[in-house]
């Protein structure tokens, strides 16, 4: 089975991510006020805020951390772990820009953090653990 | 007499080659001979690996950014001053023209192990798409929004990596062209004789 064609496309779908994780990073104000009621406080905007920065500083945590993975080799070549990350990021890159445009609550953000950073990032530790530790190579 | 004569003129010329080889060893560091095997047999493959992953990804990369880009600045152009809307134009046009170049001599420099195609490309990514891609994100009459700040700074990575990666590669593969150089002389010499 041919794998080289999985990577341009697993390094893009990575990038596009990362890049909508900063564009919503830096504009998170209208999703913030999308999601508090209309006679909101100044300390429940905070709180609000607050979550969803720390979500957001997650997702690319994980995302990056995913990145280090595929940069330096260790699960550039394996086939159904890039496969799942690229579902799982193009999807993630369809909804989050769904979020910025059409100015989504915050709260559905925490179900893109949870089904498209998470879930890749678990099979990268797990890959990881392969790779280096049990040195089941592919 | 002629003897003495030979003595001091072998003597001169040591004394002249030893001080010439030390200044070049003080002011270009790694030419001499015998430092030139630290770095590779002369028999092995001298291409950067990492350069060549830099290359491929930013080759990869272009075309996102040239899409993002476009559309950003179609955008935003009727809001920035009359100056501004000039130096985006200029600047979107220069930098997809030197960065095509810029790849395509690298990805030609580091496969072929040449080393004026890989020091173009370096000096291409030092003196121009570093200082551009700096001024679109560092200047603020450019009216930067949020997604030109993201494809801007992971362009700029990418154009860091090169500079970090890519001097090593010139440095490693200068070395070796000098080792094969060398050893070629000296083989050719044995030949002559």
């Amino acid at each position: 089975m041919r794998i080289t064609g999985l990577i341009p496309a697993r390094f893009l779908t990575l990038t596009s991510h990362l890049v909508l994780l900063i564009t919503i990073l830096i504009s998170r104000e209208e999703n913030v006020l999308a999601c508090l009621p209309a006679d909101y406080t100044q300390q429940q905007y905070k709180t609000r805020d607050a979550e969803f920065l720390g979500g957001l500083v997650a997702g690319i945590a994980l995302t990056a951390l995913e990145f280090i993975g595929f940069l330096t080799g260790v699960s550039m070549f394996t086939g159904l772990p890039a496969l799942l990350s690229l579902t799982c990021h193009s999807g993630a890159s369809v909804a989050l820009s769904y979020m910025v445009v059409d100015v989504w609550d915050c709260h559905l953000y925490w179900w893109v953090f949870g089904l498209a950073s998470v879930l890749p990032a678990v099979v990268e530790v797990l890959v990881f653990v392969n790779v280096l530790m049990l040195k089941k190579n592919v | 007499m002629a003897s003495k004569v030979s003595e001091i003129h072998g003597n001169a010329r040591r004394l002249v080659s030893t001080t010439v080889e030390t200044l070049t060893e003080t002011i270009f560091p790694g030419v001499s001979f015998n430092q030139l095997g630290e770095v590779s047999n002369g028999n092995e493959v001298v291409s950067s690996l990492p350069l060549q992953m830099v290359l491929y990804f930013s080759t990869l990369f272009f075309p996102c950014w040239m899409i993002t880009s476009s559309v950003m600045l179609s955008l935003k152009f009727a809001y920035v001053s009359s100056l501004y809307q000039w130096v985006l134009v200029a600047v979107h046009t220069s930098i997809p023209v030197i960065e095509v170049i810029r790849l395509y001599i690298g990805h030609i420099g580091n496969l072929e192990e040449k080393v004026p195609e890989l020091a173009g490309s370096w000096l291409l990514t030092l003196l121009l798409q570093l200082p551009l891609l700096s001024f679109l994100l560092l200047v603020p009459g450019t009216q930067s929004l949020p997604m030109d700040y993201a494809v801007n700074s992971i362009f700029l990575v990418f154009v860091l990596l090169h500079l970090a990666f890519g001097y090593r590669a010139i440095k490693n593969t200068a070395a070796h062209q000098t080792l094969l150089y060398h050893t070629s002389l000296v083989l050719s010499r044995g030949h002559g004789d």
